[in-house]
């Protein structure tokens, strides 16, 4: 259930025990009171065991500074939540999700603005940590924390500080220091074959994977597998990023392209189709005909 | 969300690119030319501020000389304002991608 601050079943917890008297609210610590006066930083608590949310919400029931305003168990009611109900941190506890990464993204792209989201698990290894922080996340929090750390991570996450233990830092650290590498020197090791580079031009050309694969006289399976390894090898997500690493580092100049038929599929303004929303959200009537790897690679879409 | 910081953690490469932007507010349409751009968003000044968390659909485009091809190509884009700043140049403009799709012309 999504239980809010203004909902009957009130995560206001420290509104709560204020008025049972059961706990004396604290004030904030030194460091957090240039807040004084503000108003209590607003949690959404996801977890899937109940004794951890409640656990939680009777840690920040006693700081004044502290205020739940919603809890969640599963992750539709994540979604929903993050999507309707302002907050300043987001606690979402993996064991939420079947595929954590994903929901944190989903949770990112429909959190409203302001919102910073904390993942709490059990325990984070490298590939795990440096995915959710370029999803969007601010902090990861082991399961096991105790109080006083839990208190802290939130008001730091929330005041616009990344909260990572000491080891998650340095795997981040190294993460960027090779995707710097990655981005400035692209053409010192990688080599893309001609049909690799035939493939990038049509990409870059807007073509769809069905039309490369006319073009190239392949499957569109088989441009597909090319693609992902042409991201592999650029350490790239997707086709925009692709096309931009390919403009930026003029990665197909000189490149003598097969006579593409690059007739324009569509004519009109610019922004002829974005005047009509509809057409640039996901769907049937938004692209017909494009395939699974392509629904993939506008992931923002989906 | 992580409006005002997502686009900090610069999840995705920014390339220092300077492509021309017809974007589409509740307010209005703006052309301008990005100042970077990534995967995830774009940055650009304009004259005029926009409010922060409006959603925003905009057209970047790729020139033919360095898209390899013929045909001037656009990035068709959905997306939210995360950041608007008031510089001696003007709007900085952060806005983050939500969706796109390709378009030639």
């Amino acid at each position: 259930m999504v239980t809010t601050s203004n909902g009957s079943k009130g995560g206001n917890q420290r509104g709560r025990s204020k008025a049972k008297g059961t706990h004396a609210t604290r004030e904030a610590p030194a460091d957090v009171s240039a807040r004084a006066g503000l108003p209590p930083l607003r949690i959404i608590l996801a977890d899937s065991e109940a004794i951890f949310r409640v656990g939680m919400s009777r840690i920040f029931a006693q700081w004044e500074d502290l205020e739940v305003v919603a809890q969640t168990e599963t992750l539709p009611q994540t979604l929903q939540a993050v999507a309707t109900t302002a907050a300043d941190v987001i606690l979402f506890e993996v064991g939420l999700a079947p595929s954590p990464a994903d929901a944190v993204s989903d949770i990112a792209a429909r959190a409203l603005p302001g919102a910073n989201l904390v993942v709490v698990t059990q325990r984070a290894g490298e590939q795990e940590t440096v995915d959710y922080l370029r999803r969007g996340v601010r902090g990861i929090l082991a399961r096991a924390v105790s109080p006083e750390l839990l208190v802290r991570c939130v008001r730091k996450v929330a005041a616009g500080e990344t909260w990572l233990d000491k080891q998650g830092v340095n795997w981040v650290i190294e993460a960027y220091r090779a995707q710097a590498l990655q981005g400035t020197a692209p053409q010192q090791q990688l080599r893309l074959s001609d049909k690799e580079m035939m493939i990038i031009g049509g990409v870059t050309q807007g073509m769809k994977n069905k039309e490369i694969a006319c073009e190239v006289g392949t499957t569109e399976q088989v441009v597909k597998n090319y693609l992902r390894k042409i991201y592999d090898k650029l350490h790239v997500a997707d086709r925009l990023e692709l096309a931009l690493y390919s403009m930026h580092h003029r990665l197909l100049d000189g490149y003598s392209f097969p006579p593409f038929d690059n007739s324009p599929e569509e004519t009109g303004p610019i922004l002829e189709e974005a005047a009509n929303p509809s057409a640039l959200v996901p769907g049937p009537r938004a692209v017909p005909e494009e395939t699974d790897s392509e629904k993939h690679d506008k992931r923002e879409l989906a | 969300m992580f409006a005002t910081r997502q686009s900090d953690l610069r999840n995705s490469i920014r390339f220092p690119l300077h492509l021309r932007v017809t974007l589409k507010t509740a307010a209005g349409e703006y052309r301008a030319e990005t100042t970077d751009i990534s995967a995830g968003g774009i940055s650009f000044a304009i004259d005029n501020p926009i409010e922060v968390g409006s959603h925003v659909e905009f057209a970047i485009e790729m020139p033919s000389e360095v898209s390899g091809g013929r045909h001037v190509v656009s990035v068709m884009c959905v997306g939210r304002v995360v950041r608007c700043r008031e510089e001696v140049s003007g709007q900085t403009i952060a806005v983050v991608i939500d969706g796109y799709h390709f378009k030639r012309l």
